[in-house]
């Protein structure tokens, strides 16, 4: 299961951040063009990750966005970081799409929206979206082995708990775990930066 | 568990990966607003967020763009069939819609009026893909909602000789959601927007909304409500950008 590099997107400075968020909670169109203009290939490209089925990723980013804008008022300017919450809101609608249609009558895990209340997301590390960001999350994962690689697909474009995991690929559910345990410190020693 | 133990949980309780006891154990420790924890799970939220980055190329048509901005503009341009994409759709909403009519028709004290509400939004639904997206989000939002034992109803209107009428949920948590019937759309260049009226201090804003052809509105503001220090949910007719400050006598006023 090998992952690829997914796009490019152009980066964007604290303040042209703040002037987005501060456009969409005017709900200016244009704020929301420039929103869609700057992720919307990511969010895509995530969504069409998680349900394979491009009607249904078009349906989902459409939604995604549509989420964002009715909830942007509730968004810091100061210290939201929109994109860390748009990811958020779009992983959670593909992934529970995708345990609906695999028939997992607890695929309202995010119902509830509590991950995803645009608070949650306030003096965080700035998620960075652009082609070097990219390139170092690839970089990243490639130095996880294939059994570390897989748990976190599983996890995060599949949204699988742990003891799911385990029964999915027929493993010890402590084997799973010492498998995440190692990919999530991996990951952090790659990528984590100070808060 | 000590906080030492659960910060090996941050990054899974961000995916979502963790069994049901083990993120009913952080959950709650989060609530108590831990120094430590609270933080952690944030810089855990920007670590995993940055897996999406990873997610394989794949470019979405150029009528997504369109698509997206129709949906917020004031006038949306009319839309072509989406194939699969809208049966899809479809289908969402109408299992949502019979949810939302079941839950109805067992409430005590409901009315005909919020069944034939529902039907005409179900009607609605039938119209464009861009209003089935939308009808999903409000739908189960107000579902998530109304179906909470801690959520406090108000009713308003009722005995006011002049529309309009409806409902107010409020919860503590999720926020407030409102159906109101017989409210004129706004006029042109002008939009509903929600308040929070404080027992102290200036009201505040709690989202901007407008009603249909059929004079009914469906409004939510997903923010947490202080019970104690509310005295009314209130709306007024404004500017359609909006203002921080009302500007005009409420139309609707429901006291706490």
């Amino acid at each position: 299961m090998l992952l690829t590099l997914a796009w490019a997107a152009q980066p964007a400075s604290a303040a042209d951040d703040r002037a987005l968020i501060d456009g969409l909670r005017r709900r200016d169109p244009e704020a929301m063009a420039r929103l869609y203009d700057q992720f919307g290939r990511v969010v895509y490209a995530l969504i069409h990750r998680i349900v394979q089925n491009p009607g249904v990723a078009e349906d989902l980013v459409q939604e995604t966005f549509l989420r964002v804008w009715n909830q942007a008022q509730a968004l810091d300017p100061e210290r939201g970081s929109v994109a860390a919450w748009l990811l958020t809101v779009a992983r959670h609608r593909a992934i529970d799409w995708r345990r609906s249609a695999d028939g997992k009558r607890d695929s309202s895990r995010w119902e509830t929206y509590e991950d995803e209340r645009p608070g949650n997301f306030v003096d965080m590390e700035k998620v960075l979206v652009d082609a070097d960001q990219a390139r170092r999350v690839r970089e990243a994962l490639s130095k996880l082995n294939e059994k570390q690689r897989g748990v976190i697909e599983l996890a995060y474009f599949e949204g699988l708990t742990q003891t799911e995991m385990s029964a999915r690929l027929g493993e010890p559910l402590g084997t799973v775990k010492t498998w995440v345990r190692a990919a999530l410190k991996c990951l952090r020693e790659e990528l984590s930066v100070e808060p | 568990m000590s906080c030492e133990e659960l910060r090996e949980l941050y990054e899974l309780y961000v995916l979502g990966a963790l069994d049901p006891a083990e993120r009913r154990e952080l959950d709650e420790h989060l609530g108590r607003n831990c120094p430590q924890c609270a933080p952690g799970v944030r810089q855990a939220r920007g670590l995993v967020g940055q897996i999406a980055l990873a997610a394989p190329a794949a470019e979405p048509p150029e009528r997504l763009r369109r698509r997206v901005l129709a949906a917020v503009s004031p006038d949306p341009e009319p839309r072509a069939s989406a194939g699969w994409g809208l049966t899809h759709a479809w289908a969402t909403a109408a299992l949502l819609m019979f949810i939302a009519v079941v839950w109805y028709a067992n409430k005590e004290r409901q009315t005909a009026a919020d069944l034939a509400a529902l039907n005409f939004r179900l009607e609605q639904a039938r119209t464009t893909n861009t209003e089935l997206t939308a009808q999903n989000r409000v739908l189960s939002e107000a579902l998530a909602l109304v179906n909470l034992p801690e959520s406090r109803q108000l009713v308003f209107g009722t005995t006011d000789p002049a529309p309009p009428r409806g409902r107010i949920w409020v919860h503590p948590e999720r926020g407030v959601l409102l159906l109101a019937s017989r409210l004129p759309a706004a006029r042109a260049g002008r939009i509903y927007e929600m308040w929070v009226i404080p027992k102290s201090g200036p009201p505040a804003p709690a989202g901007l909304f407008n009603s249909d052809a059929r004079g009914e509105a469906t409004h939510v503001f997903p923010q947490p409500v202080n019970f104690g220090a509310v005295a009314a949910i209130a709306v007024t007719e404004e500017p359609a950008a909006g203002v921080p400050a009302p500007t005009s006598t409420p139309l609707i006023v429901a006291k706490f």
